[in-house]
């Protein structure tokens, strides 16, 4: 049973902040209760910082008595995905390998958070260093609160976790191929991958230099428009973070779609979804037209290999960056952790320059998508959460009878977004029919820097449904 | 670069044999031992495969590489936010 406190979004535990309703001491005891009763079963905390939390919630309830109200985020609790560095805590990676770390310096994000207001509450279990297998990465597999024997996608497994369960209402996710998006659409919240440069990445651990994003995950687009308000900007410490304005992203949610452009591509994003996953989003779709949205049809030629492309860039850079701990701590690591850093050494060199190019292509596609329509909708991925794999299963990539072209069903949908850096924002649109029930999701796309969008369009969607209001059978 | 020399198994399409592999393997700073190497021979010729369709791809000349986002180019933040 979830307590009626922790079903509160963000927005709504922020008002009762401010009406002096609630406390955050309150707040963060009610969170930190949840998680005691139901982690057990979840897994998706890898630290719980109980004494920092009510240390950092009651010197947010004086500085609130005394008028110094931060904004959204003062007095809320968040707990990100376990590869952000915290300064003084531990930060795991996920990994056997790294265990024991406790860096002496703060990641940008948690830095702007802490400096928000927002209070820690722990770090959230990942696949090992967001590449894992889940169930044999360094601290178990995380579960799904839907179904709890399905997994709840990776990297960010513990945050899409943590979220659906309403063990904390904001989290920070990583996203390298679809680590933001694909625990979002497991387990029915939004997460959002920004665009490239967006979001700082200091403090955050490398899986791949060019690949990499960082972003909010939450259960509305309106707390993830705080957030994102939050932690955007560029950054002295990320060469990489863009010197581009930060908008006020809460003031941008109109709930309005009249004259929105939606891009509905011919191909390359619906192919092999479940049957129940195209109506989930082609109703959506529907939804928003019928309120005087407008679809144009568009095309992305080389989207199905996105997922190909993006593996190899993403495999070769980071095996790279492990290189010195595959030489020196191998059995420390997550067996396919190992095999795929393994295996990359051997890539052809000429494999990951062809996929740069491709690259160079693939942006181009999706320019031109956005000279005509304002954002693309589809799938963000082809099937709803699977069951955990089997702990032989999770060893290796490849399995009896494996078909290697059937690999293509890697996560092309989103991987064209860290291919490209172009941002998307993922929600819930439905739920199976079929038992057990678990959530359906869509992808939206749009043009650089325009989350502000993305989260317009999310917020629109969210005022018309209430998919994101019901609740795990925890 | 080494293993797309290598594809001197009876077939090609299959990706690099034990021969191939063990003598890439031998050029490496670090080899792998031997169990490993033949641990990942199947994940190295999945891999190899999965990546056929983009390593086919006729791409033209004029095409080079992005190694990071075009949003770093000039006039990329005027995006309309």
């Amino acid at each position: 049973m979830i307590p009626e406190l922790c079903r509160l979004s963000g927005r709504a535990l922020s008002e009762r902040i401010r009406s002096r309703e609630l406390s955050p001491v309150e707040i963060v005891d009610a969170h930190l209760a949840h998680i005691e009763a139901v982690d057990p079963t979840l897994n998706s905390f890898i630290t719980v910082t109980a004494d920092h939390a009510r240390e950092r919630a009651r010197s947010a309830e004086a500085e609130i008595a005394a008028g110094d109200w931060r904004g959204p985020l003062h007095g809320i609790p968040y707990a990100p995905k376990d590869i952000l560095a915290t300064g003084g805590i531990l930060t795991t990676n996920g990994s056997k390998a790294t265990a024991d770390w406790v860096p002496d310096y703060e990641s940008t994000i948690t830095a702007r958070l802490n400096e928000a207001g927002a209070i820690l509450v722990g770090k959230l279990n990942l696949l090992e260093f967001a590449m894992g297998s889940g169930v044999l990465s360094g601290f178990g597999p995380a579960r799904n609160p839907w179904a709890t024997d399905y997994t709840p996608s990776g990297s960010s497994s513990g945050s899409g976790a943590a979220l659906a369960a309403r063990l904390v209402p904001l989290s920070i996710g990583t996203d390298t191929g679809g680590s933001i998006r694909g625990p979002a659409a497991a387990c029915g919240i939004v997460g959002l991958k920004q665009t490239y440069g967006r979001i700082s990445r200091f403090g955050v651990t490398t899986l791949s230099w060019t690949l990499d994003h960082a972003g909010p995950m939450t259960r509305t687009a309106w707390d993830a428009a705080a957030m994102l308000g939050a932690i955007a900007g560029p950054d002295p410490r990320d060469p990489t973070a863009a010197d581009v304005a930060v908008p006020d992203y809460v003031a941008g949610l109109i709930p309005e779609v009249s004259g929105l452009r939606i891009g509905v591509p011919v191909s390359g994003f619906f192919e092999g979804a479940t049957e129940e996953m195209q109506q989930a989003v082609h109703a959506a779709i529907s939804l928003l037209t019928a309120d005087g949205a407008e679809t144009r049809e568009v095309e992305v030629p080389h989207a199905h290999l996105a997922g190909g492309a993006g593996w190899i860039v993403a495999m070769a850079e980071a095996t790279t960056f492990h290189e010195k701990r595959l030489a020196e701590q191998p059995e420390d690591l997550d067996p396919l952790v190992r095999e795929r850093l393994e295996v990359a050494r051997f890539y052809p060199a000429t494999d990951y320059i062809k996929a740069l190019r491709l690259r160079t292509i693939l942006q181009e596609e999706m320019a031109e998508v956005f000279r005509q329509c304002d954002v693309m909708i589809v799938p963000s991925s082809l099937s709803p959460a699977d069951p955990l794999r089997s702990e032989t299963a999770a060893r290796s990539d490849v399995r009896a009878g494996t078909d290697p072209d059937a690999l293509d069903s890697r996560p092309g949908n989103t991987f064209i977004g860290n291919m490209t850096g172009y941002p998307g924002l993922t929600m819930g649109c439905g739920f199976t029919s079929e038992a057990p029930k678990r959530p359906l999701a869509l992808q939206i796309y749009g043009p650089p820097f325009s989350e502000g969008r993305l989260l317009q369009v999310a917020h629109a969607y969210q005022q018309r449904t209430a998919w994101h209001e019901e609740l795990p059978p925890i | 670069m080494i293993l797309a020399g290598c594809e001197t198994g009876p077939d090609p399409g299959a990706g690099p044999t034990v021969t191939a592999l063990g003598y890439a393997n031998s050029l490496l700073d670090q080899p792998l031992p031997a169990d490993r190497l033949s641990t990942i021979l199947p994940a190295v010729r999945m891999n190899h495969a999965f990546f056929r369709a983009v390593r086919e791809l006729e791409i033209p000349d004029l095409v080079e590489p992005a190694v990071t986002f075009v949003a770093r180019r000039p006039g990329a933040a005027d995006s309309g936010e």
